[in-house]
């Protein structure tokens, strides 16, 4: 999908498509790595469909495919077998349709924090009015002001993966796709950024996939969370979040008082170690 | 003696790699000053043997003055200079321009890589040295042969280093590109070539100093006019001071070059953290 002009609403639904169409779709996609020491199953055959404005959070241990399936998403990964589609139409090379935001931000180097979030416009050739402009609501949405031209070298962790996010919402994705994104900031930041992730989505209503490790992320940011097993990696549960659950709204620590979000807690725990192999 | 006394004994203050002294800029002028003092005392004892064999660094000095103005082998020392840097800009100059491009490649694109490097590993254990014949037999003694062994001088430093950088750039970065829609050209041009960058600025500076050795060699062999050349000329006259005064010459213009290429590297790369 073209990016038409960087100042428009992330949520227009107008889609060819129609009504049924999921926003992402996956059918019978595998991934098989070839090694010297043979081949790794790293995920079985798997259906998964994302529906419009769904946060589905996929959590499961290290080496459980999450990763695997969100970069198969994400058009990066080329998977071993099944199909992939976007609105109901078969996906192709990755781009700005399916922003990526990376566990080790990946931010450019060279580029200060303007230029990194500007890159994908300049690809796009948006007019530099509306790349300004776009490029300027992001920094104060992220809290970026006044690090306009630092570099990510000058920046601390939690700032360069905002400015990482910041980079991929500036393209007004239909689908969001974050791997891990929290996992390399210090437990502090971390919390921080889990509460901003919670007031900015009910903001930008666009569809996001979020793979993690942490199962308090998984149950506090979705509203579906998909609870994968390691070896071979395949999901073994599909859990649905209330829109009204008790600790929306709520930041993270009082969140984790809440009883209701203790019990889908422990839940989704007990999946995840009872299916040990 | 105990372990303990083992664990705890410190290193001696001065040795501390990687770190400066704080007194860097006076131990450079103090060392320079002192080569110029040993150089001085050895001129001024040889002399008492055999005369005239080392001149001392002041004669050097008055050397130099006197060729600013009088003209040595066809010219002055200033025009010998600016001669010299003109052949060795215009080698350098193809060799970045065709370099960079081509180490980017091999670094970035191993198809390349693989089809090119071992015509590449092949030719570049020929020394420039020994292209200075066949170039002399084939284009003449003139600029455009030595400007050729400055570019087999100075090429090979470029497209190494800059195919370690470019190999070195974190394929995150590329997956990240592509996630935000750039095709191959754009990545190469906007991601791969910018961040290898400090990489190209290492095998640049070496290139540089290769190319004006080789060229300075060159023009020792077959020239007309050129810092080597008048060296060449000093010799052929038995004025060893015009010898030295060359030598000088060479060794400032180098070092010029090399300042440039270190303000030029240090611009480009701001973004790198030891430079912020």
């Amino acid at each position: 999908m073209p990016l038409e002009s960087g100042t428009q609403k992330a949520h227009d639904m107008t889609d060819s498509a129609g009504v049924a169409a999921a926003k992402l779709s996956l059918h019978g996609v595998a991934k098989v790595f070839e090694t010297r020491r043979g081949s790794v199953n790293a995920l079985e055959p798997t259906d998964l469909e994302v529906q419009e404005s769904e946060f589905l959070t996929i959590v499961g241990p290290s080496g459980c495919g999450k990763s695997t399936l969100l970069m198969i998403a994400s058009g990066l990964e080329t998977p071993s077998a099944g199909t992939i589609e976007v609105s109901g139409r078969p996906a192709g090379k990755p781009g700005p349709d399916r922003s990526v935001v990376f566990q080790q931000f990946a931010l450019f180097p060279h580029m200060s924090v303007t230029q990194n979030i500007e890159y994908g416009l300049k690809v796009a050739r948006v007019k530099k009015a509306d790349r300004k402009a776009a490029v300027a609501q992001q920094i104060a949405v992220m809290g970026l002001d006044g690090f306009q031209k630092a570099y990510p070298s000058e920046l601390s962790g939690g700032m360069q993966q905002r400015v990482a996010i910041a980079r991929a919402l500036v393209l007004e994705p239909s689908l969001l796709l974050m791997d891990e994104p929290f996992g390399a900031l210090d437990a502090q930041t971390r919390t921080q950024m889990q509460d901003e992730m919670a007031k900015l989505r009910t903001r930008m209503m666009s569809t996001v996939l979020f793979v993690t490790h942490s199962v308090e992320e998984a149950v506090y940011l979705g509203t579906r969370i998909i609870v994968m097993s390691a070896r071979p990696g395949r999901i073994i549960a599909n859990i649905p979040i209330a829109n009204d659950a008790p600790w929306k709204g709520l930041a993270i620590e009082a969140a984790m008082g809440v009883p209701a979000f203790n019990s889908v807690r422990e839940k989704v725990w007990n999946l995840l170690h009872t299916k040990v192999a | 003696m105990t372990s303990h006394t083992l664990e705890t004994r410190r290193e001696p203050r001065w040795y501390r790699p990687g770190v400066k002294s704080g007194y860097d800029a006076a131990m450079g002028t103090s060392s320079i000053v002192a080569l110029f003092a040993i150089w001085f005392i050895a001129a001024v004892f040889t002399n008492r043997q055999h005369p005239g064999l080392v001149p001392t660094p002041i004669d050097v000095a008055h050397t130099i003055v006197n060729l600013t103005a009088h003209p040595f082998g066809g010219h002055t020392l200033p025009m010998h200079a600016l001669s010299s840097l003109g052949r060795w800009g215009l080698g350098f100059a193809v060799a970045v321009v065709l370099g960079v491009p081509l180490g980017i490649l091999f670094g970035a694109v191993p198809l390349v890589r693989e089809a090119v490097s071992p015509i590449f590993e092949f030719l570049r254990y020929i020394p420039p040295f020994a292209w200075i014949p066949p170039a002399v037999l084939w284009l003449g003694s003139g600029q455009t042969s030595q400007a050729l062994i400055v570019f087999i001088a100075a090429f090979p430093a470029i497209v190494i280093s800059t195919q370690v950088g470019a190999a070195g750039v974190d394929p995150a970065l590329l997956r990240a590109s592509r996630t935000l829609g750039a095709g191959a050209l754009r990545r190469l041009t906007q991601v791969v070539t910018p961040v290898a960058l400090p990489g190209v600025f290492a095998g640049v500076r070496v290139a540089a100093s290769n190319g004006w050795m080789a060229l300075i060699a060159a023009e020792l062999i077959g020239g007309r006019v050129g810092v080597g050349f008048l060296i060449q000329q000093g010799s052929d006259n038995g004025a060893i001071d015009v010898v030295m005064a060359g030598m000088v010459a060479i060794a400032v213009t180098a070092a010029i070059l090399d300042l440039v290429v270190i303000a030029l590297s240090k611009r480009l790369t701001r973004w790198r953290k030891s430079a912020a």
